[in-house]
């Protein structure tokens, strides 16, 4: 068998490579090699959007959020559960960028959500006690001259959740006449049908704005009512329906003033629900979901060689994502930092003994305690974190590591390789160090248009090894975990973040100094976040003020938790503009 | 009011099963024939099962050439061969080639007489990595060198919304049943009663146990009549959404209104299926639920993966026995290649994309792997519906079933894609044969960068067998021929000389050999 380190090249590999940056999916972005990522602000209109639907998550949170409203929130994980089974028909959201750019409406979803609305229906009307919770006394007790304000009363007041908005008498005798009749007093399968209705309802499905006043006399370009905007910050901060105070302030006409819009977006901004939004951003954005089994090798003499005490379990996984995640979760909101700090602590969060381990024996941190700085000199931010970094193998994957720069924080366009690219390699010395390898079998011909994007980032970051602890020196193993040679490190690379840079970095921790400081680090997460949050591919045109306002906060330092906030303090985040 | 819950029997046909507990049956029997009924079913049923990449050796996939020797001239300069369909049994393992073996009680000689191995179908221009091209929507592939990227409906979705094929759906609960481990290979309209609106893929069930209360069917029981479907009323909310009702219609746009639209019709769908009547009395229900299984891409657990398929191998079984369903489509995402800790995990890299290299040893790999799911899944499934259905007439003779890869010999490469079928599909294909339909005296798409380059022949296009499928299952040309064209798939030809215009006209036709 070929050595285990002979070609870790997969996906990357291309002839007539063009050297394409930036870009967008859907979108006019950049297409060359620019230096930078710098938007241009025309200010119009909002982008036009059709009709979104919830997003998976939105649509889980809407459900949830209707038991604890309703029968109260101690009773949402087993009503939920009763729904388990019929969820599993509702599909996940399948786009790979970020799961919200999903909106196709298959006939599975539709088959699934009637399945869940029944379930749910059952679930939340399952004893007498849950109907008088849902309903009210007047639905139990044995006075009939009640029900029909009891009624009208259940149907305005789960009505009003559910749609997000206060009923107008229409819907109400629509629920009332044509869905809950006949029936039978207060009929149990009459009421579940109410719910079933409201369930499979656009409004509830369907990020449905139609009540706002035109803007200046147009046709096309409309308001946010205030119900509307409720709903929208929510969705926007919490991936999750408006609450109470939400809707009050809807109601009240507290939204529509500056001051009370303000006030409401900070309330939203602290809450742990916008952590918990932001936790699937980063998630989706380093696409630590997609992080490969790190114990799938062991058993294999090279492997456990070169794991030594650190024998992966199917938990380290989940461990290093959960210390990547906290080191975004403390920098954005523990320590008010910038994009920029993301990249550049050195503090540690290893809060288990086997990431400890791989941070060389660090002290244990637990959430709410000040974090200790890692060893001097070893990593800077989430770069040079396992996460970003295991492969699950004895080998770094420089390739792989470089793409996964280039595409998911500079937003660079790596074209795929050619068919034959696997198909004549090489045999090269088992005892060449893992860079020598690349360099030889993708550093000349039409292999390096390509891999100069790739290649020196991944060597950059050689420090870090396959289980992503740092090294001095590269051992290289033989097949029966033999020792074959121990290989100085040589990590200095021209990353060349933009196509006329040719500052060197000596090292990972360099590296990460420079994409701290790339504007096209700041544009890609404008792109990123624009598209995770609005849930559609951004238009540099349209979209362009939108994205510059972002671009120079993060430019300019500010903390995290700020940016997110400023974007719904844009004055097209309360516009809707049709589709032509 | 004194409160009255519903049975909860009152409440299971809008529920599909999924809050009740499903009478058990002791297994999947046999039904009993019926005097007078045609030998054949009136409308045939599809499978198709597809596994990533490809990439096996011709000497490893199909039987050796010499196991088709009879001749036909398709064209002037391209004579196809075929020949019985046979498999050598040594030590209890039947065996038609490496890749094609399994123990003799699960290939038997009956099985085989059953099945087609058929070589020679060519998608006429290189596609490289596609998922749904095999299906075909040829123009979801990677887009190099410039490939064409229309989408098209594929096939399963173009039957499931035909009325020939389903020229009833009074007893269908599910139109198709799209299964696996690998998202977007099945891909249909967003609104496909009106054939309108993007092209979409189609999402896998993620629950065994779920599609399968979708199919069943439970008898039912005494009691007073539920509430009718309230499906009705909610269409009729969107429609006073949509027209203005509920709310300023001015302030919905066009595609606005459309997506509603779409919606509706989706939710007509629903509401005929949920009325569906069908006899489910001969079928019992799976036993266990994929849910919590480790299968995927990353997955080595080979008994999780076993497990999954052959658990939606009899949800399979179950909607043809019901008569709920008559589409299904496997699409699996693992290597089943259980033991790779020895290539450093890399599947992709060094198995799947190292296929070609001569020193065999991706290959074998690729061999094994392929052997097991032709073992496990396809054989499994053909076996569970070789079972009479009526009039000495199996499940398995009234479907068609076939397995492909995404490649052919070499990854990327889209010549020769293997097609091992089952079933004759209502007795319209002949069975029990190897059918080459290569030119195996033309070197048009010979290629000199690795051996197995060398070997590559051309055959037939496979639009054409992609119009054979569907008129198997009823379907005229007309229905699924886009104007200008014949066959199925986007007609792009990037080697004239290996696949002439007259083939290329000639793909609505039926099959030589292959049909009768």
């Amino acid at each position: 068998m070929r050595s285990a380190l002979a070609v870790i090249l997969g996906g990357s590999l291309a002839v007539g490579c063009t050297g394409q940056i930036g870009g967008t999916p859907g979108g006019s972005g950049s297409d060359n090699d620019s230096t930078d990522q710098a938007f241009t602000c025309t200010p119009g209109d909002p982008s036009a959007t059709i009709l979104p639907r919830l997003s998976r998550d939105q649509y889980l949170a809407s459900l949830r959020d209707v038991v604890a409203v309703t029968l109260g929130p101690n009773d949402v994980d087993a009503v939920m559960a009763g729904v388990d089974a019929a969820l599993t028909l509702v599909p996940a959201d399948g786009d790979p960028d970020h799961a919200k750019l999903d909106q196709d409406v298959s006939q599975a979803h539709v088959d699934g959500q009637y399945y869940v609305a029944v379930a749910f229906a059952e679930q939340l009307t399952a004893t007498a006690e849950h109907v008088e919770r849902l309903v009210g006394p007047c639905a139990v007790d044995t006075d009939t001259t009640n029900d029909e304000p009891c009624l009208d009363a259940f149907i305005r007041d789960v009505g009003r959740r559910i749609h997000r908005r206060p009923l107008t008498d229409d819907v109400v005798a629509f629920y009332r006449d044509e869905v809950f009749e006949p029936a039978d007093g207060m009929e149990v399968a009459a009421i579940r049908d109410v719910l079933v209705v409201m369930a499979l309802s656009p409004w509830f499905l369907y990020h449905i704005e139609n009540e706002g006043a035109a803007v200046e006399g147009r046709d096309d370009l409309f308001e946010l009512s205030p119900y509307e905007l409720a709903a929208r910050l929510s969705f926007h901060f919490w991936n999750a329906p408006p609450d109470d105070a939400l809707l009050e302030a809807a109601e009240s006409g507290a939204l529509a003033t500056e001051e009370g819009y303000a006030a409401e977006i900070d309330r939203l901004v602290r809450d742990p629900r916008t952590r918990a939004t932001m936790d699937r951003f980063f998630a989706e954005w380093f696409e630590l979901d997609d992080l490969a089994p790190l114990e799938v090798s062991v058993g294999d003499p090279a492997f456990d060689a070169f794991a030594g005490v650190d024998v992966p379990t199917p938990a380290l996984r989940e461990h290093i994502i959960e210390d990547s995640l906290d080191l975004v979760r403390y920098t954005a909101w523990e320590a008010s930092g910038s994009l920029a700090d993301v990249f550049l602590t050195d503090l540690s969060f290893a809060k288990t003994e086997d990431v400890a381990s791989l941070y060389g024996g660090v002290a244990l941190w637990s959430e709410g305690a000040t974090p200790a700085p890692l060893p001097a000199g070893e990593r800077a931010g989430i770069l040079t974190r396992p996460a970003m970094l295991a492969t699950g193998s004895s080998a770094t994957h420089p390739v792989l590591r470089g793409r996964e720069v280039r595409k998911n924080i500079l937003c660079d366009t790596i074209p795929a390789p050619p068919a034959d690219a696997m198909n004549d390699i090489p045999e090269l010395d088992p005892s060449m160090s893992e860079r020598e390898r690349m360099e030889e079998l993708t550093g000349t011909g039409s292999c390096a248009g390509c891999h100069t994007m790739m290649n020196p980032i991944g060597f950059n970051l050689g420090a870090y090894d396959g289980l992503g602890r740092f090294r001095t020196e590269e051992p290289v193993f033989g097949d029966d975990g033999s020792i074959l040679a121990t290989l100085p490190l040589d990590t200095q690379a021209i990353p060349q973040l933009t196509a006329d840079d040719t500052t060197p970095a000596r090292d990972g921790i360099e590296l990460s100094e420079m994409v701290a400081a790339s504007d096209k680090t700041h544009g890609c997460f404008a792109r990123h976040y624009f598209r995770f949050t609005f849930a559609r591919a951004e238009d540099d045109d349209v979209d362009g003020c939108t994205l510059e306002q972002m671009f120079d906060s993060l430019r300019e330092g500010a903390p995290l938790a700020e940016v997110l906030r400023d974007i719904a303090l844009s004055p097209t985040f309360k516009l809707r503009k049709l589709a032509p | 009011m004194t409160l009255r819950i519903p049975n909860r029997r009152q409440f299971l046909r809008g529920a599909a099963g999924f809050t009740l507990a499903l009478p058990f049956l002791e297994s999947l029997r046999t039904r009993s024939a019926r005097a007078g009924d045609p030998p054949y079913a009136p409308h045939a049923r599809f499978i198709c099962m597809t596994t990533q990449h490809g990439g096996v050796w011709g000497s490893n996939m199909f039987p050796a050439d010499g196991a088709a020797t009879a001749t036909q001239t398709l064209y002037p300069g391209h004579t196809m061969h075929h020949g019985a369909l046979t498999a050598t049994t040594t030590g209890g393992q039947a065996r038609l080639s490496n890749v094609l073996s399994a123990p003799e009680a699960l290939l038997s000689s009956a099985l085989v007489s059953k099945m087609n191995v058929i070589r020679g179908l060519d998608i006429p221009f290189y596609i490289g990595h596609h998922t749904g091209g095999d299906l075909g929507n040829f123009g979801r592939n990677d887009g190099e060198y410039d490939n064409p990227t229309e989408y098209r409906p594929t096939i399963d979705q173009v039957m499931a919304y035909s009325s020939s094929f389903y020229p009833d759906v009074s007893s269908i609960t599910a139109r198709s049943m799209h299964i696996g481990t690998h998202q977007d290979h099945c891909w249909g309209y967003s609104n496909p009663a009106q054939q309108s609106g993007e092209i979409q893929s189609m999402p896998l069930s993620q629950s065994a146990q779920a599609l399968f209360n979708q199919v069943f069917i439970p008898e039912e029981e005494e009691g007073p009549a539920p509430r009718p479907l309230v499906v009705d009323r909610v269409i009729e909310s969107y429609r006073r959404l949509h027209d203005g009702a509920f709310g300023d219609a001015a302030r919905l746009g066009a595609r606005d209104r459309q997506r509603l639209e779409d919606h509706m019709d989706r939710l007509r769908d629903l509401e005929i299926r949920l009325n569906a009547v069908a006899d489910c009395s001969d079928v019992s229900p799976i036993q266990g639920d994929t849910q919590g299984l480790d299968v995927g891409g990353y997955s080595v657990n080979l008994s999780d993966i076993i497990q999954h398929y052959r658990l939606y191998n009899d949800v399979i079984v179950a909607a043809f026995m019901c008569g709920t369903s008559r589409i299904a489509v496997i699409n699996s995402g693992e290597t089943w290649s259980p033991d790779i800790s020895g290539l450093c995990c890399n599947w992709h890299e060094q198995v799947a994309h190292m296929s070609a290299q001569p020193d065999g040893v991706a290959q074998q790999l690729l061999v094994e792997a392929k052997q097991r799911f032709f073992e496990n899944v396809f054989l499994d499934l053909a076996n569970k519906l070789d079972v009479e259905e009526a009039n000495g007439v199996s499940y398995l003779d009234n479907s068609l079933m076939f397995w492909t890869q995404e490649s052919g010999s070499t990854t990327h490469d889209p010549i020769s894609l293997p097609v091992v079928m089952a079933g004759s599909a209502a007795g319209f294909f002949q069975t029990g044969r190897y059918i080459d339909y290569r030119n195996r005296n033309s070197t048009a798409v010979v290629g000199d960068y690795m051996p197995e380059y060398a070997l590559r022949r051309p055959g037939l296009p496979y639009n054409r067998w992609l119009a054979n499928i569907m008129m198997s299952m009823g379907l005229s040309p007309a229905e699924f021929e886009y104007p200008g064209e014949h066959g199925y798939g986007l007609p792009i030809v990037d080697n004239p000389q290996a696949w002439s215009s007259q083939m290329m006209n000639d793909s609505s036709e039926l099959l030589p050999i292959l049909v009768a």
